[in-house]
């Protein structure tokens, strides 16, 4: 797993609260969110984020699931 | 038609069939009236048909990846060289629309200490706050659920405290293999233990259960304190892993304050889907999975301000319901489906983009490519499960 510490989404702002996992989803602090607990966990086993990279992350992605295969 | 009631009924439980309902006096099931007649309590399940799944719309997850099987309801297994996965299927019991079907692929080895597989659903605290849980006021719950199996054999189930230290196991008796059984248990209140009964955290969950090892099942039919990881009562079936193709599927269901189960009524699906979207919503049309390349559903960022050289979009969309907690948010690009991205539709380029949401709304900003560009495109998942 990885997670990033993303930049301020317009100069000048001060940079978001989240963080973001390397599937792209963006992950509020709040601790009755389930992702922001597992980050905190991650974190607490020693890892840190990576620094957002120049140009932004490239994210991991599962392609859509294949069709439905009907088994009764 | 004969009647295929529950083995070792206790005193007073309940079994439907059809529109009647019959009741165990203590020596001989007696008719006690028709079903659809009776008043029903409120469900405390999610999703309890099976119909919702936002996130995988019928397809399979596998036993490797786990999770959210359709909303509401997790699945999770583990044994060594086992394959399997678990999916919405159409396959219900007469009059229901569809069930969660475990099946499993590869065999695996003997049941070890530690293996387990388990569909389960993790109920939030405000749900159990008429339960009175770990008071002495503490409400009995009548859990009724269909199970089709196979292998045949004793399958099972556990209420379990969020904080894991109390737990109610039960068996679940297939007789015949492959045939769709309402089995129906009552839950007799806990008075001790810890338990959270109001907030959005979780507050029990309901496992049920088609195998837990030695290490991971506690003795049926009362409350004990247990230490974490309890998947079933023991006395359980030790060959589901080593039977080639077998399955455990769970169909409609209810879990309800009172000591005899009561009718199921099914909700209309907007009503269900409205439920299931305090944990999670998608702005794809029902039926497409998130990250699916779709430009007809979704929404458009429209630029609020420009000038010469980037400019940065953005927009508020409120959500259709309220949700649990702030959300975890994922945007697509609606023409490639690529993650974290929103789609330049002038240019035919997908950005990057940034959310933040609360639990009423999220919002939305993109730069786009080049000047003069007036919308970006993207589609976008709100996560707040539990």
């Amino acid at each position: 797993m990885q997670y990033y510490q993303p930049p301020s989404p317009i100069e000048g702002m001060p940079a978001s609260d989240c963080i973001v996992r390397e599937d792209g989803a963006w992950i509020p602090p709040d601790p009755a969110n389930r992702d922001w607990v597992a980050y905190q966990e991650w974190l607490a086993e020693g890892n840190t984020p990576t620094e957002w990279p120049e140009g932004g992350p490239t994210f991991v992605q599962a392609p859509p699931s294949p069709p439905p295969t009907e088994a009764a | 038609m004969a009647l295929d009631f529950p083995n070792s009924p206790a005193t007073g439980q309940q079994f439907i069939s059809g529109n009647t309902v019959w009741q165990w006096d203590g020596a001989k099931w007696v008719s006690v009236g028709p079903a659809l007649a009776r008043p029903s309590n409120p469900n405390k399940l999610l999703n309890p048909f099976m119909e919702i799944d936002q996130a995988n719309e019928g397809a399979t997850r596998t036993m490797a990846q786990g999770g959210y099987a359709v909303d509401g309801w997790i699945t999770a297994a583990a044994n060594s060289g086992a394959a399997g996965n678990t999916q919405r299927v159409t396959d219900a019991p007469p009059g229901y629309p569809n069930s969660l079907k475990f099946t499993l692929t590869t065999t695996g080895s003997a049941l070890a200490a530690g293996d387990y597989c388990q569909l389960y659903q993790i109920i939030e605290a405000d749900e159990l706050a008429d339960t009175g849980f770990g008071t002495s006021a503490a409400q009995s719950l009548a859990l009724s659920v269909w199970v089709k199996a196979n292998p045949s054999g004793t399958y099972g189930g556990v209420l379990i405290n969020l904080a894991q230290t109390r737990a109610y196991s039960f068996t679940i008796p297939i007789s015949t293999a492959n045939t769709w059984t309402l089995f129906t248990q009552l839950i007799p209140g806990d008075t001790a233990g810890s338990w959270v009964t109001s907030g959005n955290a979780g507050g029990a969950i309901l496992l049920l259960s088609a195998a837990a090892g030695s290490s991971r099942a506690i003795a049926p039919g009362a409350w004990t304190a247990i230490s974490p990881s309890v998947n079933g009562p023991t006395g359980m079936l030790t060959n589901f892993f080593t039977t080639a193709g077998a399955t455990f599927q769970i169909g409609p269901c209810k879990l309800e304050v009172g000591s005899t189960a009561t009718p199921m009524l099914r909700q209309s699906f907007q009503q269900e889907l409205a439920r299931c979207q305090r944990y999670y919503e998608k702005s794809y049309d029902p039926g497409i999975v998130p990250g699916t390349a779709s430009v007809q559903t979704g929404v458009s960022l429209f630029l609020l301000y420009g000038a010469a050289g980037a400019a940065t979009v953005g927009t508020t969309i409120p959500f259709s319901v309220t949700k649990r907690a702030s959300p975890t948010l994922t945007a697509y690009s609606s023409v490639t489906g690529a993650a974290g991205k929103a789609r330049d539709a002038a240019t035919n380029v997908d950005m990057p983009c940034t959310p933040s949401a609360n639990s009423r709304s999220c919002y939305w900003t993109a730069n786009v490519n080049t000047p003069g560009t007036t919308n970006l495109q993207l589609q976008w998942v709100a996560d707040a499960r539990l």
